[in-house]
């Protein structure tokens, strides 16, 4: 499988109140290309802040990250927005949808950003809207108007809405119940399967599941990494692989 | 209410230190608002009382009578001696000769009085301003004023009358309560003795006058004495006489520090008003943000009127605090002012600390922020615990998604601005006003300065009756020969006598001017009706107009001498150097009054005036006997037009600035605002792929549309109403009808310069956009 990202001795800094803080320690980590990675780890492991560093959203304190062959590393703010708009999604814990605007708006704004016609994307965010469940009435309404689940549904449209070479998503159900989250991880299932490379953040066993391939961070280094076939409901020896996986790792 | 304060300290310095930029933001408009307003109160509330105490110091005449030696008689000294209200009187010499001398560098034509510098006197004594020991033949001490317009200790005073030069050397500054300025069309000049005595015996006899300086025991009386000291004096006079008192000396000696109140308290109400609509559209974003804060509050015990308090806390300090502030900056800029209106007035005006005025600018603008906030945050009181920890109302307040993108033209970022624009009506409404009030106030600077400094013919019309080329004094009006020669010139427009002499109107000495036939003017001073056209019309000035309620068609009684008539009134006419206390009459009306009257002064309107020079001496070399002076009206009015230039621009400059400042404050505190409200917002679209350049562009876009519709509602309003608002400050000047032209190209310019002004500062200040970071959504 094509590497999609790769990272080099990846390091990431904090300086708070003068006091270093060494989230991330030479971090190597490989995404595939089609692959469902999760990022696992106890809190403060630096999960979220090596998310974010491989989707080009922060820039490492030092190492490398090559991002479809590009060194985005050294990128100005600038460039990275123009990067992630061509190459991320992005789907967040607190969905952060914009208040003033509709869930279309929501997503057209992302949208159009890559591409000037306007028809041809508001064609495709209809269809991703139908893909996950959500109405023409819903996602003309405000987020503020409608469930987290179905927020977090358009979140995930929105984070597609571009193509993406990688999707990425931090915490996404962590603020959902728990039919509102088997809901959007189905989502998430069904475009890996379509062949969207997804990488997640989570803390919860359930969203791991989904994945095919878990890395798992303690101290800001990796740990270990486990290879799972790809996700069937109620397959037990699936479960028991990971579950041994993530003992092994102290989870 | 129990307050603890302590608490509300804490609360307070907490919401400072957050929004500090704002808050100094908010401090600096009241700064500028309460200097400005209380630079108003202190000289509308001390200027008039101060001209008031320097009479009273120099023990000045409440009532001043000028008559030629040759109609002076010992009884009419006892006769105003013995007039009711006189506390004491006092007769000295003088010396009064028509003439002109150099002002501004211009030779400007008016009567000087000389007085005997070192007669021992009690009334009307002069205050020293300036002196030095200069050895000369002829010192003179001079007034304050001319200080101000360019002479120097040292320097020669010229005066020319009747085609002879006096020459005086200045050995000190001098302030005259009464003949300090041009105001009494006649300016003082002091002689010591042996200069006296040297022009005495030089000029002719004919210009030997005599001073009549009465005291009263009610100066408020002053008119009323005036009036009978005229009566008294009408018809015996073969010469001039005048007569001067208080209360016309103490209107026009004050009058442009009055305006110039008047407009600072006009410009502090507009920023106040700014002020109260910054106050209540930061406490209402304050109760947005902290509405949880608030609902924990309540939830705790406070009462609706604690947090209301601890919510309007900093604006009522910061209006407390800024307006004291405020009022000490004003004190800084004081000096400035003074000593612009000394230019004008005449007498060194210097002004202590003024608690009174001081206190009404604290207290009106504390108070008003005071009643604009808890206005602002009393809806706080039916807040319910429980609704303000779910965040308030926002949940079910369904908004309209107004342009939505898949429908509406225009690319994204345009769309953004546009969707950011209708969600946020009240800093829409706000930055509105603002850019309205200094959209405004720019093109009222810039229809000022256009009109006095590049095209001052509406100007100049308004303050002067009429502005030919030049004026010629003749020596018989009925020899022809040179009102022939100048008719048949082909570079001459008109040619007309135009005469001023003195009438009595309601027992008071004013002017009238005369010419045969109004028409051949220039223009027409007549703000309603028209000028005379027979014998027995008349118009009148605006303020015997107001004083005697006449109308249009009713009939006045003009008297000159002993002869009496009645006139109808066909028209108000403005007269500013005369403050509307004047009138007009044809030739043929004051020779129902006056069958002596001969015509003098020839006005001559030139199609060409860049040789107007070369055109005088021409005329004169033709015709030496004919002209017994003139006056270069073009060069005289580039003179007296220079003070009113400098004032313009001064104004403009401090308007333009003010202006420039008021919309980079505003657009600080409201783009602060912004950013910080949509600092989500824009961290998602940053974690999408916008660029920091196109948030900026996006916000700053954003606010363009409410400029535009400001700059354009306040040019049309400009537009419309300038004239009528400009009447209305100087009406006070004697104003009654302006013509200022408002060049369409200048409120273009203006409302051009005013966008672009804005969007750069607008862009500027979005550059706080780059520090928002995507990264910052992320919670770990």
């Amino acid at each position: 499988m094509n590497k999609v990202i790769e990272t080099k001795k990846l390091c990431k800094t904090f300086s708070n109140g003068g006091i270093q803080q060494h989230i991330l320690k030479n971090v190597d980590v490989q995404i595939y290309e089609g692959d469902f990675t999760v990022i696992m780890g106890a809190s403060g492991a630096g999960k979220s802040t090596l998310l974010y560093a491989l989707s080009g959203m922060d820039k490492p304190t030092l190492g490398e990250i090559h991002f479809c062959g590009e060194e985005i590393s050294k990128y100005t703010d600038d460039k990275l927005a123009v990067f992630r708009r061509k190459n991320c999604g992005f789907i967040f814990q607190q969905i952060y949808m914009m208040d003033k605007m509709s869930l279309l708006d929501n997503v057209l704004a992302s949208g159009l950003l890559a591409t000037k016609n306007k028809k041809e994307v508001t064609k495709r965010a209809v269809e991703l809207f139908h893909k996950v469940n959500i109405d023409e009435i819903t996602y003309r309404k405000f987020a503020s108007q409608i469930s987290g689940g179905e927020a977090q549904r358009a979140g995930i449209v929105r984070g597609l809405i571009n193509k993406p070479s990688v999707l990425f998503a931090d915490e996404p159900t962590g603020a959902l119940n728990s039919s509102n989250s088997t809901a959007v991880l189905d989502v998430f299932t069904d475009f890996n399967k379509e062949g969207q490379s997804i990488v997640m953040v989570t803390h919860d066993l359930r969203c791991a599941l989904r994945g095919n391939r878990i890395i798992y961070l303690k101290d800001g280094q990796v740990a270990g990494e486990c290879l799972l076939d790809p996700y069937k409901p109620k397959d037990a020896a699936r479960r028991t692989k990971l579950d041994d996986f993530l003992k092994e790792m102290g989870y | 209410m129990v307050i603890n304060m302590n608490k509300f300290r804490i609360i307070t310095a907490a919401k400072f230190r957050k929004n500090k930029g704002q808050y100094i933001t908010f401090a600096i408009i009241l700064f500028i608002a309460a200097a400005m307003l209380n630079l108003g109160l202190v000289i509308q509330m001390n200027f008039k009382q101060s001209f008031t105490d320097k009479w009273i110091e120099y023990n000045t005449a409440d009532v001043t009578t000028i008559m030629m030696e040759q109609d002076y008689s010992e009884d009419y000294y006892n006769k105003i001696k013995n007039i009711k209200g006189i506390d004491s009187i006092e007769k000295r010499d003088c010396i009064l000769m028509e003439g002109s001398y150099r002002l501004n560098g211009s030779e400007f034509s008016m009567p000087n009085v000389f007085y005997n510098f070192d007669d021992t006197i009690n009334i009307s004594k002069l205050g020293i301003i300036e002196q030095k020991d200069i050895t000369s033949d002829m010192p003179a001490y001079v007034s304050y004023y001319l200080k101000h317009s360019g002479y120097k200790i040292g320097d020669a005073y010229v005066f020319n009358s009747n085609n002879t030069e006096y020459r005086f050397t200045i050995v000190g500054f001098v302030e005259d309560m009464i003949f300090g300025t041009q105001s009494l069309y006649k300016l003082g000049i002091y002689l010591p003795n042996e200069s006296f005595k040297q022009l005495k015996d030089s000029i002719d006899s004919s210009n030997y006058a005599v001073s009549i300086g009465t005291t009263l025991t009610d100066r408020s009386q002053s008119k009323e004495v005036a009036s009978r000291i005229t009566d008294m004096l009408t018809g015996k006079m073969t010469a001039t006489y005048s007569c001067s008192y208080f209360d016309y000396c103490k209107q026009v000696r004050t009058m442009t520090a009055s305006v110039g109140g008047m407009i600072f308290i006009a410009f502090s109400c507009i920023i106040v008003i700014v002020s109260i609509l910054i106050s209540q559209f930061r406490i209402n974003n304050d109760i947005e943000e902290e509405m949880q804060n608030m609902g924990v509050m309540k939830a705790l015990g406070y009462k609706g009127n604690q947090i209301i308090f601890s919510t309007i806390f900093a604006y009522v300090v910061i209006a407390g605090l800024a307006s004291m502030i405020g009022v000490g900056l004003s004190y800084v800029a004081l000096p400035v002012l003074q000593q612009g209106f000394d230019a004008q007035t005449g007498f060194e005006w210097i002004q202590s600390f003024d608690f009174i005025a001081a206190l009404i600018t604290v207290v009106i603008i504390t108070f008003l922020i005071i009643l604009a906030s808890y206005l602002t945050a009393r809806k706080i009181r039916k807040l319910q615990a429980i609704v303000a920890l779910r965040g308030g109302v926002k949940t079910h307040n369904f908004r309209r998604n107004y342009f939505p993108m898949d429908h509406s033209r225009g690319n994204v970022n345009y769309l953004l601005a546009i969707k950011d624009l209708f969600a946020n009506g009240k800093k829409n409404f706000l930055l509105l006003v603002v850019i309205m009030a200094t959209a405004f106030t720019a093109i009222f600077a810039g229809t000022m300065y256009y009109n006095i400094a590049i095209k001052p013919q509406a100007f100049i019309e308004a303050i002067c009756e009429t502005v030919p080329s030049v004026s010629f004094f003749v020596a018989d009006s009925e020899d022809t020969s040179l009102f022939d020669e100048i008719s048949k010139d082909k570079n001459v427009k008109s040619v007309l006598y135009y005469d001023s002499a003195k009438v009595i109107i309601n027992q008071e000495e004013i002017r009238a001017f005369i010419t045969d036939d109004y028409s051949k003017m220039d223009y027409s001073i007549c703000y309603e009706g028209r000028e005379p056209a027979h014998n027995n019309e008349i118009a009148i000035g605006n303020f015997i107009a107001d004083s005697g309620k006449y109308k249009i068609g009713d009939s006045i009684s003009v008297g000159y001498g002993s002869n009496k008539e009645d006139f109808i009134i066909t028209g108000f006419m403005q007269s500013v150097n005369e403050q509307g206390n004047c009138i007009e009459l044809t030739t043929d009306g004051i020779m129902r009054l006056n069958d002596q009257f001969k015509k003098t002064e020839l006005n001559v309107y030139l199609n060409d005036e860049s040789d107007t020079e070369g055109y005088i001496k021409d005329m004169q070399s033709k015709y030496p006997n004919q002209i017994l002076s003139f006056v270069d009206v073009v060069e005289t009015t580039e003179g007296a037009m220079q003070v009113f230039v400098n004032i313009a621009s001064i104004m403009a400059i401090i308007i333009i600035i003010i202006t420039i400042l008021l919309i980079a404050l505003i657009l600080f505190i409201l783009i602060k605002t912004v950013i910080h409200n949509n600092k989500m917002n824009l961290g998602i679209l940053k974690a999408v792929g916008y660029t920091t350049r196109q948030l900026r562009l996006q916000t700053s876009w954003s606010l363009m549309p409410v400029v535009g519709i400001g700059v354009i509602i306040g040019a049309i309003l400009s537009y419309i109403t300038m004239n009528n608002v400009i009447v209305i400050l100087f009406r006070v000047l004697g104003v009654m009808k302006l013509g200022f032209l408002i060049p369409i190209p200048m409120v273009i310019i203006t409302a051009i310069v005013m966008m672009v002004i804005s969007f750069l500062i607008a862009f500027g200040l979005c550059g706080r956009i780059r520090k928002i970071s995507a990264y910052e959504l992320i919670s770990e």
